[in-house]
């Protein structure tokens, strides 16, 4: 078997491992409802139930979707930045984009809140939503422009700048939360815990696209981050054009993040976790890890939310914790593991 | 032909390459030799194209460095690192597999098997094609990456002309067996091809055996250059290194052989 067709069966099988995911978790949920009611409601037969109807396509259909996107984007997201960064400790949080959207999203609620009143509730999700996004765009980019020097990008002071931005904007987070009241501190809690909650066909029209464009725009640089694992100048040798790569791929992960975080709220360990289990079953070739990562992290966040929507029904379990409950063992495991077999961390 | 022509290099005011001329012909090995900080690897840096600022004109067969793109270049000329740190497991197969990212249209997997294997087999490392690159001590690692050197060179057949190695202290860190089967199969592999080597060499006996022509640096300048019999004399060794010696000629080779006396 030559190791195109081989590729493509290995993706294959991730590909229908997604579908499979997705089916079953558009029958399964809070509301239990006979298998073929479900499948009627789904295919919008006459005789299906009104109420199911809508609960299928107007609640569920978008959050599985959602999930999806998300998941998808956090993946692939996190195995690009480990790739740019030579580290496979690195993620998001590296370059600024958690922390600045969690600021502006404390300040989205507190101002919203306080100063602008009573405005309805899905103007008010709306502007978390948005002030997450401009806040991690704009402190991702804040850390990238800070790491410029001489028209290069230093990857360290990157490292040093994000952590020192994050720092920041974590205190400017913490004066939010002091000033806050019980029902802002309670919003904002929840909304750094993870929800797919509020999922819905507006959202997913936003984060589909976003999420599509990033994956097929980051899967031409794959064989640049491929040899940006020999080192940058070992690239440039090769004909990269290193710097041009770095802009592409950390304004495409940030977009990407950002949404996620704008739409979900913060749900972490899954851009570690994902590239670092494709790598385990996969191998670290960019050309095959990125897009495999945006298969398995979509189906890992679809099974995630089913599991948060489901396992204390009706009342939910926010995702982020789901997803850390799994994450970090998972990340220990693999610590013991790379130490047994001597794989640098 | 790589003619380097009146090369300056400087590092805010501190002139680290200082007007250096020279050419390197297909076929020839060529060693530049001098002490820490004479600006062998700013030069090295500078012809390899890899971004380094610089007064003067390079030529690569004809063609002037500046207006050469990126992808062309990495046809023309390979650049064998001290050491390559990996940032995560990679096998050999991948590793070397990574010389082909120099064309600009993926190859059919019959060729890149093909490539792979006749690199992997020059290097003598066919047996390791699976293995995981840092599991391979010091030599192996060497030689694959030398291998990735080779499929990045001769994986293009549209591209005229020859091909060059640049090489950034090849045999360091290498045990004495290691570096004269390096230096052997370095030599066969200019023989074979027409390959020209540019490298930078400490151990002096190693290159009197390697080079055919040695250029020796102090200060960014050129000072000396030619075959080793001429230019490996006790007064320009100690000009350029600041050491005492004394130069015999090799038993075997009948290359100057270098023993160096505390002075």
């Amino acid at each position: 078997m030559t190791q195109e067709t081989h590729s493509f069966m290995r993706l294959s099988v991730l590909g229908l491992f997604l579908l499979i995911s997705l089916v079953l978790a558009l029958f399964i949920g809070a509301y239990q409802a006979p298998l073929n009611s479900v499948f009627n409601a789904l295919i919008l037969h006459p005789e299906a139930d009104s109420s199911l109807k809508f609960l299928v396509w107007s609640i569920r259909v978008p959050r599985v979707l959602l999930a999806g996107c998300v998941g998808a984007g956090l993946a692939t997201a996190g195995a690009a930045i480990q790739g740019l960064f030579r580290n496979p400790l690195a993620d998001p949080t590296l370059i600024g984009i958690n922390s600045g959207a969690m600021l502006f999203a404390a300040l989205s609620i507190l101002f919203m809140g306080t100063f602008v009143g009573a405005i309805s509730g899905f103007w008010y999700q709306a502007s978390i939503s948005v002030f997450a996004f401009v806040g991690g765009v704009l402190t991702s980019y804040l850390v990238y422009q800070l790491a410029r020097e001489g028209g290069r990008t230093l990857v360290m002071k990157m490292l040093l700048a994000g952590i020192a931005i994050s720092a920041f904007a974590a205190a400017l987070t913490g004066l939010c939360i002091y000033v806050s009241d019980d029902q802002q501190m309670r919003d904002l809690t929840f909304w750094t815990l993870g929800s797919f909650n509020n999922a819905s066909w507006d959202k997913l029209g936003i984060a589909l696209p976003v999420t599509v464009v990033g994956i097929v725009f980051l899967q031409p640089m794959a064989k640049a981050l491929n040899s940006i694992m020999l080192g940058e100048r070992e690239a440039v040798f090769l004909g990269i054009h290193v710097e041009r790569v770095k802009t592409r791929v950390i304004f495409l992960s940030a977009m990407m993040i950002g949404i996620c975080i704008a739409f979900s709220g913060i749900i972490g360990f899954v851009g570690l976790m994902i590239p670092h289990l494709i790598r385990i079953l996969r191998g670290s070739d960019y050309q095959i890890l990125l897009r495999a990562s945006a298969l398995l992290g979509a189906s890992f966040m679809i099974w995630a939310d089913l599991l948060s929507r489901t396992i204390i029904a009706p009342a939910e379990l926010p995702v982020g914790i789901l997803t850390a409950m799994t994450g970090a063992p998972f990340f220990l495991w693999i610590l013991m593991r790379s130490q047994r077999e001597r794989i640098a961390i | 032909m790589l003619e380097v022509k009146n090369i300056s290099v400087s590092l805010g005011k501190k002139l680290i390459v200082d007007s250096v001329d020279f050419t390197l012909a297909p076929g020839q090995i060529q060693v530049l030799i001098g002490a820490n900080g004479a600006g062998k690897s700013t030069l090295l840096n500078a012809i390899s194209g890899a971004g380094t600022k610089y007064e003067g004109e390079i030529f690569w067969e004809g063609e002037p460095l500046k207006s050469l793109n990126r992808q062309k270049l990495a046809q023309r000329r390979a650049v064998l690192s001290q050491e390559v740190q990996l940032a995560f497991p990679i096998r050999v197969k991948e590793l070397v597999e990574m010389g082909f990212y120099v064309l600009p249209h993926p190859l059919d997997a019959t060729s890149k098997a093909e490539i792979v294997d006749n690199a992997l087999n020059e290097v003598g490392m066919t047996a390791f094609l699976l293995r995981d690159f840092s599991s391979l001590s010091g030599g192996e690692k060497k030689r694959v990456l030398l291998a990735k050197c080779l499929a990045q060179l001769f994986c293009s057949t549209q591209l005229p002309g020859a091909r060059y190695l640049l090489l950034d202290e090849p045999f360091a860190g290498l045990d004495v067996q290691q570096q004269h089967k390096l230096c052997h199969l370095l030599q066969e592999l200019v023989k074979e091809h027409n390959l020209g080597i540019f490298a930078i060499v400490h151990d002096l006996n190693l290159a009197a055996i390697f080079a055919d022509e040695i250029l020796f640096m102090k200060s960014g300048q050129l000072k000396y250059r030619g075959n080793p019999s001429e230019v490996m004399k006790p007064k320009i060794l100690s000009s350029i290194l600041g050491i005492q010696s004394i130069v015999h000629q090799h038993p075997v080779y009948g290359c100057p052989q270098i023993t160096p006396i505390l002075s």
